[in-house]
Formats: structure tokens, sequence, C-alpha cells
């Protein structure tokens, strides 16, 4: 294995807001921002089942630096803290979202900087792994560690 | 753009891990300025059974792997409490050279999701370490 660590591919940073009776119109609308997905609860295709969803963010169509989207991302969010605070007391669910394609031990490093302004924000964050082709070199360190390959 | 049209499932066995590396490091003395004891730590020098490790020295120090993504937050809480008692020492360590790190490990489905609580975030970003994220595809 040579490199470094494997990373990420095709990450998308976004913002996620569901409830159960969303009416996403209503988020653009608050949120002054055009979304990727708005669907209306009970849509058969669903993050959470049965439950209305919106979701706006960045992917490698703006850059494929993730830490970019981030930053963008971030920034988006710190200019409608007001309105993320709202939304939360009201009910919606309110997260930030990494999105990837993720090879076996891949990593994704967040700075000490990053960090900061999403603890600010106060909002969780999660990260959506969609699992990319196995990695036979790294299933291989699985099952024979002592082995070292050059 | 990922259009989250499958529903969300959550990872397994999230794990927080203090990772501490430098050449010349030396267990023992990080375990008494950190007056933690390690989860598991070597002096430099190459480990064939971690091939991938490199040589320096090292030292782990685990979140409670009881292996429920439901309890997470509290494992991780709870490691985290104990590392803010150490922050100064910790932020020595940095100074000094050693690459100190925050490792969030879980084992990820074909998709899965992966909840950081806000108030993780915030004893997190206190501690003013980077964030590593690795997620495990292989199946336990």
């Amino acid at each position: 294995m040579t490199g470094g660590p494997l990373r990420w591919e095709n990450v998308s940073v976004a913002l996620i807001v569901t409830r159960a009776d969303l009416v996403p119109d209503e988020i653009t609308s608050r949120l002054d921002w055009e979304p990727a997905v708005a669907r209306t609860p009970g849509s058969p295709s669903a993050f959470r089942p049965g439950v209305g969803c919106w979701v706006g963010g960045y992917d490698d169509s703006f850059s494929t630096d993730p830490h970019r989207q981030l930053d963008a991302l971030l920034a988006r969010l710190s200019r409608r803290a007001t309105v993320l605070a709202e939304l939360r007391a009201e009910g919606c669910t309110v997260q930030i979202d990494i999105a990837a394609d993720v090879a076996n031990r891949a990593e994704f490093t967040l700075a000490p900087a990053e960090l900061a302004t999403i603890a600010g924000l106060g909002l969780p964050l999660s990260f959506t792994f969609r699992s990319a082709v196995p990695n036979s070199e790294a299933v291989l360190d699985e099952l024979f560690p002592h082995l070292k390959r050059t | 753009m990922e259009t989250y049209e499958e529903a969300e499932a959550l990872w397994g066995g999230p794990t927080l891990t203090l990772k501490i590396t430098k050449s010349d490091l030396d267990p023992e003395a990080v375990t008494r300025r950190l007056r933690l004891t390690p989860t598991a730590s070597a002096g430099p020098g190459f480990d064939p059974y971690a091939p991938l490790s490199g040589s320096d020295g090292r030292w782990f120090l685990d979140s409670d792997t009881s292996g429920r993504a439901s309890q997470f937050t509290t494992a991780a809480g709870d490691l985290l409490v104990r590392l803010t008692a150490a922050s100064a020492a910790i932020r020595d360590l940095v100074d000094e050279g050693y690459s100190v790190q925050l490792i969030v490990r879980g084992y990820s489905g074909p998709r899965s999701t992966a909840l950081v609580a806000p108030e993780v975030l915030r004893r997190i970003a206190d501690l003013g370490l980077p964030l590593v994220v690795v997620p495990s595809t292989n199946e336990r």
C-alpha cells in the first residue's frame, strides 16, 4: 500500500432538516436557500421513512476539496444561525452531514478550526458512508496482519 | 450530491480513541504526564503485527468499547471528560512536537450514518485536537 491513508471519494456536505410534518417549501423560504432535495412526508424514497426531508449543500461540482465544501456550508449556516435555532425549537431535526464513498479504513480529518465552528453552531454532525468497492489489500491486512507487503 | 433516498442505519461499534505518536515517544513518560493509563502503548520500533503503524512510539486511550451506537455519546463523553482534565498536559505534548489526534472508528455497513452529538463536538473542539474519522467497511 502506498501514498498514505485512503481518502473519501465523491464527498458532499449538507444541511439536513427533517420533521414528520415538514413543509419543504417553508424551509426553503425561511432559509432563503434552494435545496438539492425537498421531499414531503410520505415520499417512497426517504432518509427517514414517512418524514419530510430538506437537504441543501455542496458537492464536487462546487469543489473537489471536501474542506472547501465544508467551509462554504459552515459560512451559510453561520449566517442563518437564528433560523436554524428556531427550526430546532419547532421540533425539526437539524444536522450537518458529510456523505462519501468510503473504502475500508479511508480517513477524513476535521481540523480544530472546523470543529470549533461546528461546535459553535450547536448542531450534531453525522457521516453517511456509502460503501465503496471492498479494498482487497485492507481485507488482507485484517486477515493476515503479520504479512508485511511493500 | 447525496440525495438521501435510502433509510439511514446506524454504524456499529463506534469508538473514540486518543492517539499520540512521536519518533522517540516513551510510553511511561506520557502515562505519567497525562495521569491516564493507556489502552495500548509501544515504544519506538517496527511492530511485525501492525506493519502499517510505522515505527513511531505510540500511546492509545480508547473510549469504553461496549460497542453500541446508541451508547457512543456516553462513552465518548466519558473519555472526553478525562481528556479535558488532562488538557494542559495534552497541549504541552502538542507544543513539543507530538502528534496528538482523536480518532472515531466504527463498522459501516453498505450504508450507514454515524452521529456525533453537539455536546461531544463541543468537548472535542475545546481540546483543540484534529478529529480523524475512519470507517471500517469489513464485517466483523
